[in-house]
């Protein structure tokens, strides 16, 4: 609905903890060797622990307080997700070069599906708890105000919750903050613990696969849970030129949609799916032809990506851009999931590597569509990541190299 | 058999929240799904952590719950095959 | 961009859907926290989407209908949602089920309705509705972002109508825990605080139409956390650059209570006029912003009985929460 982004928005800096890495290089380095962080559960403390596979960040909370840098006596009621958050802000925030004066004026928008629920489902209802610190964590809200108090951020904040598809709203809300100059620099992105509730939903739901998820494979039977944060730097022009800061890419183009077909499942043309494809790419002044990579929402279950496939088909024909679903690496990392993969996306795009996906064997028969297996160099300019969520909830994010195609 | 069919009516109902039926609006032989009493692939899930909880039986693939959901009867049956 | 409230309906403690007018008495709170006063939802929503939905669902739900009906419009261009705390109901019922069936046999329609997006999920679902559906979950300024949101969105191309609301709901066991913490603002004395909650949904428009009830004029948020100065100097200089005419308003609706500092701050910048405390009738919960928006609205278009004094035209709205943030709106009758 909305024309090609009037204001371009900048992105100055990148931060990640995801099951294949603890930052941007080393989770590069997992995603072009196919390196996947899927295995045993160790430290989710749960009855399936030998049953579902999951790609856990390889740290206990105490190894991640520290690699966040924060003294122990502030770490006293800080949510998995916080800690996780802050590694992945502050990684971010370096790569920028933001300084504490610019930092405190920056805007926060994260986004989460639990937020603070790994707390508070140990601490409900159990006898050996009795403090009530988790009641304070349990909000969606609290991890970013968590981050703005720990990293001295003393803008507006805010946090997207939509499900799987969380993150890259937050990214769009971002973008639309800078467009509208209500800020000119936005730390946004989103995080996800695993833990025994969103564990145990998906398995009521019957979509968690017990061995490693194969998306966009014929044999593919459910998703692995994942866990992780990712946050990005957005900025406006004015403060790129203001401050001299190296922009990596841009973002050019996003949308969200609805597929009102159903609670959880997609449609099976995938229409919120195709919308938000053509919206996003429309939003960008792009031509389906022009997307060098497509990073796949690609969960691994029956449904998403027969849906999804169908909306790629519809989107871009016979000639299908090359694809993956990281999720074949991390899990699906559910309201961080979106940012982790805008970050890979970013990764790919500046490192003009198309990045592999593994558990790869046969086409979806309907749709015939083959990921990318083995990574290759080539040079890229747009890369649109998807990702989708439960209440019908469809996002697509488009970016692009400085020097692409930018009204 | 037919007393079986009548508890899984009364079972659905409140499994289900079917406010407004009685188990005397549901015909055993009615399909449950889309047209009849309307449910959807949540309450097929519903369905099958009923059966495991209630009968012992195991569904652990969601297509094959098409088959046995079919109807009162249909569900009646499959119970009366594997119940332990 | 001028931008307008062209429709508004609320189910709250205040008995506000589908009445005529209303009337500012308190509710009843023999239960120790307000509940709303839930209509016969069946008059809005099919019996058979019905039977799954929690409170929160239904108030949403039924309040979007409403909302859209009374704009005369089948489909807004954007649906937004703000919520504290989420579908608490369907949350702890997972959380209790996870703890006495030991992670065995769980049913998926609690989990499935369990996250935050269900209600606007729902709504796009019963209409039909592709266009973009988002929620915010914030704390206190869950339902502003919301609204900010929506504003930005009409700002740019091709929006004409959004659809914006605020929902929480409150169940005894959440209210048990929270009013245990700080995270319920407690007052002793003669203004006491209690927890409530309620959906608000308005229809936020680019156009003036006959239905409009009145003119937005801005949000703002500040960051209460932050003052690096004392508080008091901080959210004066805030206030005073968001509302340089605050003596210019007839009435200042704030959720902030008589022992809060801001209270006689705010009583001082809007000069006498007349200071109205919307907790009073709605509660203390995260998106109760909402409430008092719609309460402004009422307000304007005189359908309030027994408001104090004439009838406004110009409304600043002020809220506080448990959280840092602190917001400010306006409204004015056109």
């Amino acid at each position: 609905m909305t024309g090609p982004l009037k204001h371009p928005i900048n992105i100055t800096g990148t931060g990640v903890v995801a099951p294949i890495g603890d930052n941007t290089s080393t989770c590069f380095h997992s995603l072009v060797q196919g390196k996947t962080g899927i295995g045993r559960i160790m430290h989710l403390d749960t009855v399936h622990r030998e049953v579902f596979p999951v790609g856990e960040v390889k740290h206990s909370n105490a190894s991640l307080l520290s690699l966040a840098g924060i003294d122990e006596r502030r770490g006293r009621n800080l949510t998995r997700a916080t800690l996780m958050a802050v590694i992945a802000v502050k990684e971010a925030i370096a790569e920028a070069g933001l300084t504490d004066v610019e930092l405190r004026d920056c805007a926060l928008v994260s986004a989460t599906s639990v937020g603070g629920m790994d707390k508070t489902e140990q601490c409900y209802r159990n006898p050996d708890y009795t403090s009530l610190d988790y009641v304070y964590t349990h909000p969606c809200g609290d991890t970013a105000d968590s981050i703005c108090a720990l990293l001295g951020i003393n803008g507006y904040r805010t946090t997207l919750s939509t499900a799987c598809s969380s993150g890259a709203n937050a990214l769009m809300h971002a973008a639309l903050l800078i467009r509208n100059g209500i800020a000119d620099r936005v730390i946004a992105g989103g995080v996800d613990p695993l833990c025994r509730f969103t564990l145990n939903g998906f398995n009521s739901l019957m979509i968690l696969d017990k061995e490693h998820c194969r998306p966009f494979d014929s044999s593919r039977n459910g998703l692995n849970l994942g866990e992780g944060a990712g946050f990005l730097v957005l900025e406006s022009d004015r403060s790129v030129k203001s401050r001299g800061a190296k922009v990596l890419c841009r973002l050019a183009g996003f949308s969200n949609t609805n597929d009102a077909y159903h609670q959880t499942a997609s449609s099976p043309n995938g229409e919120g799916a195709y919308l938000a494809m053509t919206q996003a790419l429309e939003s960008a002044g792009l031509e389906p032809g022009q997307i060098g990579y497509i990073n796949v929402h690609g969960t691994g279950t029956q449904n998403n990506d027969l849906s999804e496939g169908i909306a790629i088909r519809r989107v871009f024909g016979e000639k299908v851009p090359p694809f993956s679903s990281t999720k074949s690496l991390t899990g699906h990392a559910l309201g961080a999931a979106a940012a982790l993969e805008a970050v890979f996306s970013v990764l790919a795009l500046t490192n003009d590597t198309l990045l592999p996906q593994i558990g790869f064997n046969a086409p979806v028969e309907e749709t015939g569509l083959i990921p990318v297996t083995g990574a290759t160099k080539t040079g890229l300019s747009h890369v649109l990541s998807n990702s989708f969520g439960f209440g019908g909830n469809n996002s697509t994010l488009i970016f692009s190299k400085q020097d692409g195609t930018l009204l | 058999m037919e007393e079986l069919k009548e508890k899984l009516k009364v079972q659905l109902i409140a499994q289900l929240n079917l406010e407004d039926i009685t188990p005397e609006d549901i015909n055993s032989s009615d399909p449950l799904f889309g047209e009849g009493l309307g449910l959807d692939s949540i309450d097929a899930l519903e369905i099958i952590v009923l059966l495991q909880k209630e009968y012992g039986i195991k569904i652990e693939d969601t297509k094959k719950g098409k088959e046995i959901f079919q109807s009162i009867d249909t569900l009646a049956a499959y119970i009366t095959e594997n119940r332990k | 961009m001028e931008l307008y409230f062209n429709a508004a309906s609320a189910i709250s403690p205040l008995g506000s859907f589908e009445n005529e007018s209303i009337s500012l008495q308190p509710p009843d709170r023999a239960l120790g926290y307000f509940v709303s006063r839930e209509p016969d939802y069946r008059n809005t929503i099919d019996k058979k989407l019905l039977r799954r939905m929690s409170k929160f669902i239904k108030m949403a739900v039924s309040g979007s209908v409403d909302c859209l009906a009374a704009a005369g419009l089948e489909q807004p261009d954007a649906i937004i949602t703000g919520t504290g705390l989420g579908c608490l109901t369907d949350t702890i019922d997972f959380l209790q089920q996870m703890n006495e069936n030991a992670e065995t046999l769980l049913n998926p329609t609690a989990f499935m309705q369990s996250t935050h997006n269900t209600a606007s999920g729902q709504i796009a679902l019963l209409l039909g509705c592709k266009n973009l559906n988002i929620t915010f979950s914030q704390k206190n300024i869950s339902f502003e972002s919301a609204l900010l949101h929506a504003k930005m969105m009409l700002n740019g191309d091709g929006y004409r109508n959004i659809l914006v609301g605020g929902i929480d709901e409150i169940t005894p066991e959440s209210h048990g825990l929270i009013s245990q913490t700080s995270c319920m603002r407690k007052f002793e004395g003669e203004y006491p605080v209690t927890a409530g909650e309620g959906a608000a949904f308005f229809i936020l428009s680019n156009r003036q139409t006959e239905k409009t009830l009145a003119r937005f004029d801005g949000i703002s948020i500040f960051n209460g956390a932050a003052a690096d100065s004392s508080f008091s100097d901080s959210f004066s200089r805030f206030f005073d650059e968001s509302c340089p005419d605050a003596d210019h308003f007839d009435l200042l609706i704030t959720g902030s209570h008589p022992s809060d500092e801001v209270y006689h701050l705010l009583s001082e910048k809007t000069g006498d006029q007349k200071i109205l405390r919307f907790k009073d009738y709605c509660g203390e919960y995260d998106t109760s912003t909402s409430f008092a928006l719609w309460l402004a609205l009422e307000l304007i278009g005189g359908r309030v009985e027994g408001s104090p004094g004439s009838r406004p035209e110009r409304v600043l709205i002020h809220n506080q929460g448990s959280g840092p943030c602190h917001s400010l709106l306006k409204v004015t009758a056109c």
